[in-house]
């Protein structure tokens, strides 16, 4: 043992989530040091590319990114899907498609993360942050007021090569990824059986190019905008694979999908193309010629934490140090935008001298939100991949959960009201009655399913169908400025019932009568516990 | 607590929530046409009663309230002790002002 350095905050782990608070702290707490220890030496490539509304605001707003991102990664041009016939024999241009035919309206973009993460590094030490690499933290104890430590500090051994040295410092905060340094050793981890999903991907150069193929109608119909730049998942009954461009000729593709229909081979790229190559879509944009440069696989994707936040005993979890549900809609960045800046306020708090009774009151709603966050994005896929199967059900699906994101999660963060203390209370005392209506929805989609499934109509509509627009979204100009509590709530109903309305002409067809037979009902009618129709 | 109780709870959730003046609000009156709350409101308003009671309020029993003594029948149903929660959820009778002993 060498030496004890100390620091002020301690960051462990040098991923996504780790530099990007880094960087925050720098710019919003210039007096306090930063020290970060990330484990590799190089920064690997990894999944997690695609960033959403929430997390583009927060990059480009909070952190100032917006020039360096346009110049360094692509701009996103939102999601977009793709359905198939029950054989997958369908050419990309016969597929019916759910995506936008212009660039979306509030930015996002699609990030090369072992470029984003090695510049952020980089630009993390011009910035004054004591950036170690190769640097592996071991021996941690935490401090806490249940087991201070004498010094009153957190304190952890770090071996840096053969040189070991411990650190100590006023506050930690667990970046570490799967890793989960806090976590495991806190015994925090909540598995997640009721959402069973596997994912597989791997980076692919020399593939074909999606806006330069196929015939000119098919490319003339989004007016010749860049399809390759949106987030694009080819959906099946019970998985999706997605291409999403890194840039510099790199795509990468993977699979997520039921653990049931997972294969022990899909973590070797033989097994993983062979997986590909029965798609025919998938695989015309491969074909052999492209090259698979690496594959990575894991069999369970989403877990929960007890906690996030031991705001009193200053220490903090995000990103995957903490939880993950699903990358479907690429929440990931969304969760480490809203934790870093919940981490960011405590600290400053703390540092500003507020009590320690404050904090750690706050810390408790700042954990309840995110529980709620989470519980919230988990109800979007649990039980609901075989709804993925068709261009019907998903549009349906895709209308209510991209209305509800902005409504609901990003507009508040927009304006910062996720960091006011008696907004953030007053949304979570009606937190039970929307997690309700999200439920009631669920079941409604799982019920036309079942429906669907049953008398095959699944991949009726798969084949020659293009929507463009969404007609739930037309609030989304309005939250250049805070709305009202009420004109949310009356946002949230209008979406609540157009949905239900669209779902009603499916029940139809099914020849399934709703009851209740209204067309539209009161917001209240949706947050109780009774089906939809 | 007493119905009586109950009823000035009830009255309080309305003036604190809706801002509404304690002299128009009676038992016999009616939510939307003369108190003038709407389907938001109405949000708010399960958002307290759920807190004053601590269960989940019954749909059948919500659809069926129309005026102050609706709420006030609802609440003091749900906190009796033996109360089944869907009490009044499988018949249509409309809503008495039948004080409920708690």
């Amino acid at each position: 043992m060498d030496s004890t350095h100390t620091v002020d905050i301690a960051i462990l782990g040098g991923g996504l989530a780790g530099n990007l608070l880094a960087r925050q702290l720098r710019r919003t707490l210039p007096g306090l040091s930063v020290a970060l220890y990330e484990r590799t030496s190089d920064t690997s490539w990894k999944v997690g590319e695609s960033t959403v509304e929430l997390a583009s605001n927060y990059l480009t707003r909070r952190l100032g990114l917006s020039t360096y991102l346009y110049e360094n990664m692509l701009p996103k041009n939102g999601l977009r899907f793709f359905f198939d016939t029950p054989e997958k024999d369908a050419s990309l241009f016969d597929m019916s498609e759910i995506g936008s035919m212009n660039l979306t309206t509030y930015p996002s973009f699609q990030l090369d993360r072992a470029r984003f993460e090695a510049d952020l590094l980089r630009m993390n030490a011009d910035m004054g942050v004591d950036v170690h690499t190769g640097a592996k933290v071991h021996d941690l104890v935490l401090h806490e007021q249940a087991a201070p430590s004498p010094h009153g500090l957190h304190e952890f051994s770090v071996t840096e090569g053969d040189h070991t040295y411990r650190v100590r410092a006023r506050w930690l905060v667990d970046a570490s990824g799967r890793a989960s340094l806090i976590a495991r050793q806190k015994d925090l981890r909540v598995a997640t059986p009721e959402h069973g999903i596997s994912a597989a991907w791997g980076r692919f150069i020399k593939h074909a190019d999606m806006d330069d193929m196929g015939p000119p109608e098919w490319r003339q119909r989004v007016r010749n905008t860049a399809r390759v730049l949106s987030t694009v998942h080819f959906c099946y009954p019970g998985y999706w694979i997605w291409f999403i461009p890194l840039g510099r000729g790199v795509m990468s593709v993977g699979w997520v999908g039921d653990k049931s229909i997972f294969r022990d081979d899909m973590r070797k790229p033989e097994g993983f193309n062979n997986f590909l190559r029965e798609h025919r879509a998938v695989w015309d944009l491969l074909k052999d010629r492209a090259e698979l440069l690496d594959v990575l696989a894991y069999k369970q994707l989403a877990y929960g934490t007890k906690q996030f936040f031991g705001g009193g005993d200053r220490w903090f979890l995000v990103g995957e140090a903490a939880a993950f549900t699903d990358p479907f809609y690429s929440p990931g960045s969304d969760f480490i935008a809203i934790e870093n800046d919940f981490i960011t306020d405590m600290i400053a708090r703390d540092h500003a001298g507020e009590s320690r009774e404050a904090i750690v009151d706050r810390s408790a709603t700042y954990d309840e939100f995110m529980q709620f966050r989470f519980q919230a994005t988990l109800l979007l896929y649990k039980n609901l991949y075989p709804t993925l199967a068709s261009y019907e059900l998903l549009k349906l699906k895709w209308e209510f959960d991209l209305a509800c994101y902005y409504n609901l999660w990003c507009a508040p963060f927009f304006h910062d009201e996720h960091l006011d203390l008696k907004t953030l209370r007053s949304d979570l005392r009606r937190k039970d009655f929307i997690i309700q209506g999200l439920e009631n929805f669920s079941a409604l989609f799982q019920r036309l399913e079942a429906g669907y499934r049953r008398k095959g109509m699944l991949h009726r509509k798969n084949l020659g169908h293009l929507t463009n627009t969404v007609s739930t979204i037309g609030f989304i100009d309005d939250m250049r400025t805070p709305r009202p509590r009420k004109q949310v709530l009356r946002t949230t109903e209008a979406i609540f019932n157009a949905t239900r309305a669209y779902a009603l002409d499916l029940l139809a067809d099914l020849g399934e009568t709703p009851v209740p037979a209204a067309r539209t009902l009161p917001l209240y009618e949706f947050m109780l516990a009774t089906p939809l129709a | 607590m007493t119905r009586a109780e109950i009823y000035n709870r009830v009255v309080g959730i309305l003036i604190k929530s809706f801002e509404l003046d304690p002299a128009d609000i009676k038992p016999e009156s009616r939510l939307f046409e003369d108190l003038d709350l709407d389907s938001i409101d109405a949000v708010d308003m399960f958002v307290e009663l759920h807190e004053v009671t601590g269960r989940r309020i019954d749909p059948a029993v919500a659809r069926k309230i129309r005026t102050v003594d609706d709420i006030v029948n609802l609440v003091s149903g749900e906190l009796a002790p033996d109360a089944a929660p869907a009490a009044d959820a499988t018949s249509d009778a409309p809503v008495t002002d039948e004080p409920k002993d708690p």
